[in-house]
Formats: C-alpha cells, sequence, structure tokens
C-alpha cells in the first residue's frame, strides 16, 4: 500500500519553464533578431528587454502584435505532441519631457489564446519538454517605469507579475446519513499575486554606441492544493483523508544580460549581447505531494517526491543586425536577422526524472515597413513588422542509469515561431 | 491592480478551451504499469477461467443447430449476445472483468454482469436504451428480449412466459453440460483451468497448464486472434486461441527461437527442447541442471543467457548459441540486494524471473529482469478498532543492468507493479512475462503475469497489464 501511494505520489511532476516573451521576443522586431534587444529596445518593446529603453520613446507609442510557433518537438522520433503557442502582445510606452530629463510608463503583456493558467503534473519518469511545454502559455505582466538622464543615461525598473494558484481548500464529505448517501463538495481557490522585479539601465557613450544591462528576478507559480474528503460509512469506513499538493510551475531563473549596440552607418544597427540565467536555484519542478489518510487505516501520512539534480546555469550569446533603407520621402524597410544560443539547464538524465530539453539554436529574420507623414492623426510613422524565428534542438541523448531501468530517450525536433505587430507612434 | 490582472486573466479566457488530460506524448515507464485484466485464452468456443470457475453456459433454444453462431466482433452476433471466442453467444460471467468489450473490436458491446443471472448484459435505464423487441428491466437496469416463443430469443436464450400477465420474456438457462439442458445442448461459455508462466512471444502465448484432477503440467501455447495493439489507448490484449494438445510435459517455458527450456514436470530441474517448427518439441535427454521457472534471451552478440530460479535467488548460465552447453550457475540477485525499508520489506524468494533484452537511448545492448517475490508493502491495517497485520503478499519487481553482461542493479522503487483493491486487498501478482521494448517510441509495452490470492493458494488467472498507465477520463 504504501509503495503503492509512494509511486503514486511520485506521479505528480510539475512543469518550469523561462518567460514566453523570453523565448521568442516581444514584438516583431525583437523576434527577428532573436531577442538581442538589450541594448537596442526602444519603446513598448523595452519594456520586456531592457525597461530603461522606454523613456527613449519620442512620444507615446504603443505595439500590438500575435504571434505564434509550430512545434516539432520529438521524442524517441516521434511528435511529442507539445501544445503550439499562441497569442497576443501589447506594449505601451507613455513618455513625459522635462527639459533634459524624461520619465516614461511602459508594459508589456502577453495574453496565451488559449489558457489562463495551465499546470500539468506528469509522471516524472516520463520523458517530456519541461521547459518548453508550459511555459509558452503563460501569461506575462510587465509593467515598468524608466527614467532618462539627458541623452546618454537611462535607468528602468518595474515587475514581472504573475498568479499563484493557491487552494484554500477542497472539501468532500462522502457518508451515509439516516440511511441515506450524502455527498457534497466545497472549493475555495485563490489567485494571489506574485511579483519579481526587473532593472534595467541603458548608457549611450557615443551617438553610435548604446551598453545595457538588465536584471530579471527569479519567479515561479505556486500551486498550494489541499484536498480533504471527510468520509462517514457508519460501520465500514470513517475518517479524513488529506491529499496536499506542493508545486512549483512556470518557473523564470534570474536572468542578467550585458548588452551592446552600433551603429556604424545610419541605415546599420549591431546588437550583441550575453545572457546569465541562475538556473541552479531551480529545484527541478518535482512537486511534495503528501498524502494523510485518517481512515483508521494504515500508513497514516505518505509522501513522495522524485529526486532530481540540480539544474545548471547557463549563458546565452545572440547577436543581431538591423539594415535600415527609405524608399521613399513616406516609406522605409527594415531588414533584420538574429542569432542565438540557447544552452539548455537540464542536467543529465540518468535517475528518476526524464527532461527532454535541449540546447537551442536560434535562428531568425525579419522585417518592417515604416509608414511616416500621417500628420495630423500620428506624429510618429507607424511600422508593420513580421518575424520568422527557427529553433533547431541538438539532439538530446539519455540512456537512464541502471536503478533506474528505463531505456531512456531520444529528444530532438525543432519550433518554428512567427510573429506580425504593429508600432505606432501619437 | 488586482482587477486589472482579474480582467486580463478574463480576455485571455475567451479563447480557452481547455484540453484532454496529458495530451502530450507519453512512452513506457518501468514503474508505470496499469492493470488491464484478465487475458481472455479461448478453448473451443469458451473463455477459459480460474481453476476455482465451475463450467458455466446456457441452454440452447431446442430447434438451435449445431453450427450457428460463428462471430469475430460483437456486430455479428445479437442485440444480447456477445461474440466470445468465434462464437456468439450469452456470455456468462460471475465478475465484472469477464463483460469487458473485446480488444480490437470496434463494435464491441459495452455489458455489465448481472451477476444474479450469471450473464452479461447491456445496461439501460428506458426501454429506448435497448435493441427493438428488448425491454428495460424496472428494478434491475438490463434489456431483455420479449418473446412469444424460443424462437424469439437469441442464442443461449428460452422464451418464459410470466402466469401472472402472459408477457414472455427471454431468459438464459444456465448450465455446465448437456444433461442439464433436457435434450438440447449446453452452450459452454466458460470452463475452469490452470494456467501458469505466460510468455508472450511474437503473437504467440506460451503457457503452463495443470491438469485440474492430477495437476500433472504440461506446456501449451495459444496465438493472438488479431494483432496486438501498442496505440496508446490500448485496453486490452486479444483473445487468445489454444492450440490443441501439449508441447511437452513440463513447466514454466521459456522460448528464444527454435530453443525451448522448461522446468521438469516432477522436479526442478531444466530440460531443454529444440522446437521442429511443426509444433512439436525434441526434448534433450540430459537435464540443464538444477532450477526453476527459467526466463532465456538471445543477446546481441549470438549468445544465449538463461536464468532462473534456484534456492531462492535468480542464477544465470550463458551459452555461445542455441545449441552450445550452458557454462555454470552464477548468482544474479538475492531477496537481500532487492529488500528496501518502507517499501518492500521480508522478502521471500525470488522467483519467475523474465529476461528482456533491450537497447536503450544510446544504442547500448542491455538487459532487464523482471520477477516475482512476496514481501510487505505497506504497515498494518486499523479495521474496527483492531490492527490487521497486512499479508506479505507477491508482486512484481524489477533489475537491470548496464549492460547485457553486467551486474543487476534494482530498480530503486520495487516493486513496480503492485496492485491494491479497495485500500486493504493486497492480492498477489507473481509470473511476470514482458513483450519485448520496441527501440522506438511506442505507445505501449505489454506485461502479463498471473494473478493469485495473497498467499498465492488460489490462482486467479492470467491478465495482463499496460505501461504507461492510462491517464483518468474526464468526465
Amino acid at each position: 500500500m504504501r509503495a503503492a501511494i509512494v509511486m503514486a505520489a511520485l506521479l505528480a511532476s510539475s512543469a518550469a519553464s523561462a518567460n514566453p516573451l523570453s523565448t521568442f521576443g516581444f514584438g516583431a522586431r525583437a523576434t527577428a533578431m532573436a531577442g538581442a534587444q538589450a541594448a537596442d529596445a526602444r519603446g513598448p518593446a523595452a519594456a520586456h528587454h531592457n525597461a530603461a529603453g522606454v523613456a527613449f520613446a519620442e512620444g507615446p507609442e504603443v505595439l500590438l502584435g500575435y504571434g505564434g510557433a509550430v512545434m516539432g518537438l520529438t521524442l524517441d522520433g516521434a511528435d511529442a505532441r507539445v501544445t503550439a503557442p499562441r497569442g497576443t502582445s501589447i506594449g505601451l510606452a507613455l513618455p513625459a519631457r522635462f527639459q533634459s530629463f524624461a520619465i516614461a510608463l511602459g508594459l508589456a503583456l502577453y495574453i496565451p489564446d488559449q489558457f489562463l493558467v495551465r499546470v500539468r503534473l506528469v509522471p516524472p519518469g516520463e520523458p517530456r519538454f519541461l521547459l518548453l511545454a508550459n511555459n509558452l502559455q503563460r501569461l506575462a505582466a510587465e509593467p515598468v517605469l524608466s527614467l532618462r538622464f539627458g541623452r546618454r543615461f537611462a535607468l528602468g525598473a518595474g515587475a514581472t507579475l504573475l498568479a499563484d494558484a493557491a487552494g484554500r481548500g477542497v472539501t468532500f464529505d462522502v457518508g451515509v446519513v439516516d440511511g441515506e448517501k450524502v455527498g457534497r463538495g466545497a472549493i475555495d481557490v485563490s489567485l494571489p499575486l506574485r511579483a519579481t522585479p526587473l532593472v534595467g539601465v541603458l548608457v549611450l557613450p557615443a551617438p553610435w554606441l548604446r551598453l545595457g544591462a538588465t536584471y530579471r528576478g527569479a519567479l515561479d507559480l505556486r500551486l498550494s492544493l489541499d484536498v480533504l474528503a471527510r468520509i462517514d460509512i457508519a460501520g465500514a469506513i470513517t475518517g479524513d483523508a488529506l491529499i496536499a499538493l506542493r508545486a512549483a510551475d512556470f518557473y523564470s531563473p534570474h536572468e542578467v544580460t550585458l548588452a551592446a549596440a552600433i551603429e556604424p552607418l545610419p541605415w546599420l544597427t549591431i546588437a550583441a549581447e550575453v545572457r546569465w540565467l541562475g538556473w541552479h536555484l531551480f529545484d527541478g519542478g518535482v512537486p511534495d505531494l503528501r498524502v494523510s489518510l485518517d481512515l483508521s487505516i494504515q500508513p497514516p501520512l505518505v509522501e513522495g517526491r522524485a529526486r532530481t539534480a540540480p539544474f545548471t546555469d547557463v549563458w546565452s550569446p545572440r547577436l543581431a543586425v538591423e539594415v535600415r533603407r527609405e524608399l521613399t520621402t513616406r516609406f522605409g524597410l527594415d531588414l533584420r536577422a538574429g542569432y542565438a544560443f540557447v544552452p539548455s539547464p537540464v542536467p543529465p538524465q540518468t535517475g528518476q526524472t526524464s527532461y527532454a530539453d535541449c540546447d537551442r539554436h536560434v535562428v531568425a529574420a525579419g522585417g518592417a515597413l515604416r509608414i511616416g507623414r500621417l500628420e495630423p492623426i500620428l506624429r510618429g510613422p507607424i511600422s508593420v513588422g513580421v518575424a520568422l524565428q527557427f529553433h533547431e534542438l541538438v539532439a538530446r541523448v539519455e540512456a537512464k542509469a541502471p536503478s533506474r531501468g528505463g531505456r531512456g530517450f531520444v529528444a530532438d525536433g525543432w519550433m518554428l515561431a512567427l510573429a506580425a505587430s504593429l508600432e505606432a507612434r501619437f | 491592480m488586482r482587477s486589472a490582472l482579474a480582467f486580463i486573466l478574463l480576455l485571455a479566457g475567451c479563447g480557452a478551451v481547455g484540453e484532454p488530460p496529458f495530451p502530450g506524448l507519453r512512452l513506457p515507464d518501468p514503474a508505470s504499469w496499469e492493470d488491464v485484466g484478465p487475458v481472455v485464452i479461448c478453448e473451443g468456443a469458451a473463455r477459459l477461467g480460474r481453476p476455482t470457475d465451475d463450467t458455466v453456459g446456457f441452454c440452447a433454444a431446442p430447434a438451435a443447430s449445431s453450427t450457428d453462431g460463428a462471430c469475430s466482433r460483437d456486430a455479428d452476433c445479437g442485440s444480447r449476445e456477445r461474440c466470445s471466442c468465434g462464437r456468439c453467444a450469452l456470455r456468462p460471467c460471475d465478475t465484472a472483468e469477464e463483460c469487458a468489450p473485446t480488444a480490437g473490436d470496434a463494435t464491441a458491446t459495452a455489458t455489465v454482469c448481472s451477476f444474479a443471472d450469471r450473464r452479461c448484459d447491456r445496461a439501460c435505464t428506458v426501454d429506448g436504451d435497448c435493441a427493438a423487441g428488448e425491454r428495460c428491466l424496472p428494478g434491475r437496469g438490463v434489456c431483455r428480449g420479449l418473446c412469444a416463443t424460443s424462437a424469439d430469443c437469441q442464442r443461449g436464450e428460452r422464451c418464459q412466459i410470466s402466469p401472472l400477465t402472459g408477457e414472455g420474456l427471454c431468459v438464459g438457462v444456465g448450465c455446465a453440460s448437456d444433461d442439464d439442458c433436457g435434450g438440447t445442448r449446453c452452450l459452454v461459455g466458460r470452463r475452469p483451468a490452470d494456467l501458469r508462466e505466460p510468455l508472450l512471444v511474437g503473437d504467440t502465448l506460451w503457457l503452463e497448464r495443470r491438469d485440474l484432477a492430477t495437476g500433472a503440467p504440461s506446456i501449451v501455447r495459444a496465438v493472438a486472434t488479431a494483432p496486438i495493439s501498442v496505440d496508446a489507448d490500448a485496453a486490452a490484449l486479444p483473445p487468445f486461441a489454444l492450440a490443441p494438445g501439449a508441447v511437452v510435459a513440463g513447466r514454466a517455458p521459456a522460448v528464444a527461437g527454435e530453443l525451448l527450456l522448461f522446468a521438469d514436470a516432477a522436479a526442478p530441474l531444466l530440460r531443454r527442447a529444440r522446437l521442429d517448427g511443426s509444433g512439436a518439441a525434441i526434448v534433450d535427454a540430459e537435464p540443464l541442471g538444477p532450477g526453476e521457472a527459467p526466463a532465456v534471451a538471445a543477446l546481441s552478440d549470438g549468445s544465449i543467457a538463461l536464468v532462473c530460479s534456484d534456492g531462492g535467488a535468480i542464477v544465470r548460465r550463458d551459452a555461445a548459441s542455441p545449441a552450445a552447453p550452458f557454462g555454470p550457475a552464477v548468482p544474479l540477485l538475492a531477496a537481500a540486494d532487492v529488500e528496501r525499508a518502507g517499501l518492500w520489506e521480508a522478502l521471500g524468494p525470488l522467483e519467475s524471473p523474465s529476461l528482456e533484452p533491450f537497447r536503450d537511448a544510446a544504442g547500448t545492448a542491455r538487459l532487464r529482469l523482471w520477477f516475482a517475490a512476496t514481501g510487505r508493502e505497506s504497515g498494518p491495517s486499523r479495521q474496527f478498532g483492531a490492527e490487521v497485520p497486512t499479508p506479505p503478499n507477491a508482486s512484481i519487481g524489477l533489475a537491470t543492468a548496464a549492460d547485457e553482461h553486467g551486474a543487476f542493479v534494482p530498480f530503486d522503487g520495487n516493486p513496480v507493479f503492485d496492485r491494491v483493491i479497495e485500500f486493504l486487498n493486497h492480492p498477489g501478482e507473481r509470473e511476470p512475462a514482458i513483450a519485448p521494448t520496441p527501440a522506438a517510441a511506442t505507445a505501449v509495452q505489454w506485461m502479463l503475469y498471473r494473478r493469485t490470492s495473497a498467499d498465492g493458494a488460489r490462482s486467479d488467472g492470467i491478465a495482463a497489464a499496460r505501461s504507461p498507465a492510462r491517464p483518468p477520463t474526464r468526465k
């Protein structure tokens, strides 16, 4: 019995992940430049990539975008059936200038189409893409405040918000009262807010050079669920059964980015950055499940938690280029491309867990059409951009230790993200 | 801020339609087994039940011919009949599992066991749930045919006229032999059998069958009547049809190609035979040596590995080829190696090994060793205020070697398969037989085993389990 319950407890393993905006970028420009935006993002897109850049908006700006991805992830050569993400991006930059000083409010919002919150608990022994399954289904809200001092220095700070899923009580009463079968249920769930800081700085030592640095705190979605079944069948079984589940989902690690962007020519921008992701604090996402049976039968308390090796910190380099061309006095064309390497933080999976996430090569390209001279409707141009981002997964081969008995797995595949967005300045 | 977030969540939820549980790909796992119930093994037109079952059938109507009722699926039969072992008939039952849909039959009728009548019936709440000419019996919730004469009824039924209402209802008249039927045939649907030591090789199920009267063991085989499914939603193995006659007198078959190893019918000795392709076995005169319940595997280098239980432990012997002599026995695994505090304690002898060669994801040829042992997986229960020790029961464990000739390391979550029914009932699982793990992603791996009571005294027949377990369905 105990072994059975422990095994049942080990069935539960939560998903954890990085931020969906960090995976594909916020807006078509960031997507086309493989997310290398910490030194280059301005206006609404900066609300996610570097909050300091919001204050460089030359007027109120909005970003409206829609994007999705085709998932070609495989396990042992078969389609892993990872849910394809899609969602709407909304960005906002509201600057106010006071001579050489500027202050701006920014907002980056990503609303996935399909789920409010998705928490998935699957057996940790079964291979799955921990970082690419749930993370892309996450709602992201990032309000920021940015301060610019002169033309060469700006600071920004904000928060990433997320709601926990906390069950304050799920109760079932089952029994026989006066010969009648009785069944009642009650549920009380709250969604308390959680937040983590975003900080960014931008320095422009020269008009052609931008240096940026950002910090993003770790954030996770905590699932807390207590299910109480009160059973009263006189003469047969009486007592309580409590199932307590604690799990972390949607983990975004501490993230530090150092970046530079140069404009050697008026029509050319080259951006590069390196991003450190502190995965070592992540406990692997395996939930703590406790079952307390006070049914006058043993065992009274069983708990199960799969062991997992600690995740490793990773460094992710990114490089991007943008070429701007004025087609006419009213129309301009921007062409963009980028590359990133995203190492997997998942350690060798020889033990109980079977996380399949691989290193990724990211190649991106896109373009935007700028339309100017729209006064008095708009003070600035409209930019309509599209982007493609291809993620090639480096095959991961995992054989299990003899104490685990499994045959292991081969993870491989690709993702193709598509994004379109419209940016306008008022 | 919370209001704003709530609004955003609602907005995002406009397209939220949910998803089925675990929509992602799932692969077999060594410790994620789901019991899917008894394996249907047919002898002629009758299913083979447990040794303690009685012979049960239903009397044919007086005018029924002896050749009618051939079928391959439920849709070939009448509304109250099931296609059982190739013949349409009322299906007798004493357990709900006996009424389970037949694997692979897309037309399978969902039925429940009417225990009082010992027959599988279609459940209903109103007459409209039943076929034309049937009534949903009030208070019973099953469909029964209306009739004027027995000719209006289906196979195994007779028309019974109510003396009160004058209404005719088709009823099944139970029987064990033709003598019970007053001049008509008894359509036997189930008869008892003592089947043990299953082994699945391709579509052939090898078994040890013990004579119910004398206990004499013989090795028999049955062939799957439909392809064995490895689809993700596979819920059962197909029925197997028993081939007539015994292959050889003996116990616990182990097969690799033309090589047949088995335990002597009367002594703890292993014997070797060669299968000649026609079903006959040519047995070596000399036994291989001491041992019980052999299992055999052809290794990647062409050699043969033999494991068996001997003296409470599992030992291994290797041969360079199927025809070559086996080397000396080398101890592989003992109970002390497998015990784990709190999970599997007070283990008895390790029994009935099953050897599974496989290639891991890196391409390394390895071996898994499945076995049964009797032990304790939980502490005592408290029933009506009294502390009742949980009896030790047989469960199935696993050990794996890093390569085909390496040492075996027990799985750290043993036992990997252990049924617990209604919290307190710990029946036994013995004699595991694992279908080979396919090299590539396959949705299901099958295991056959023998069900027993906790103490092993009562045999409950051959059953199957699948890995991974299916997710619960959303109601």
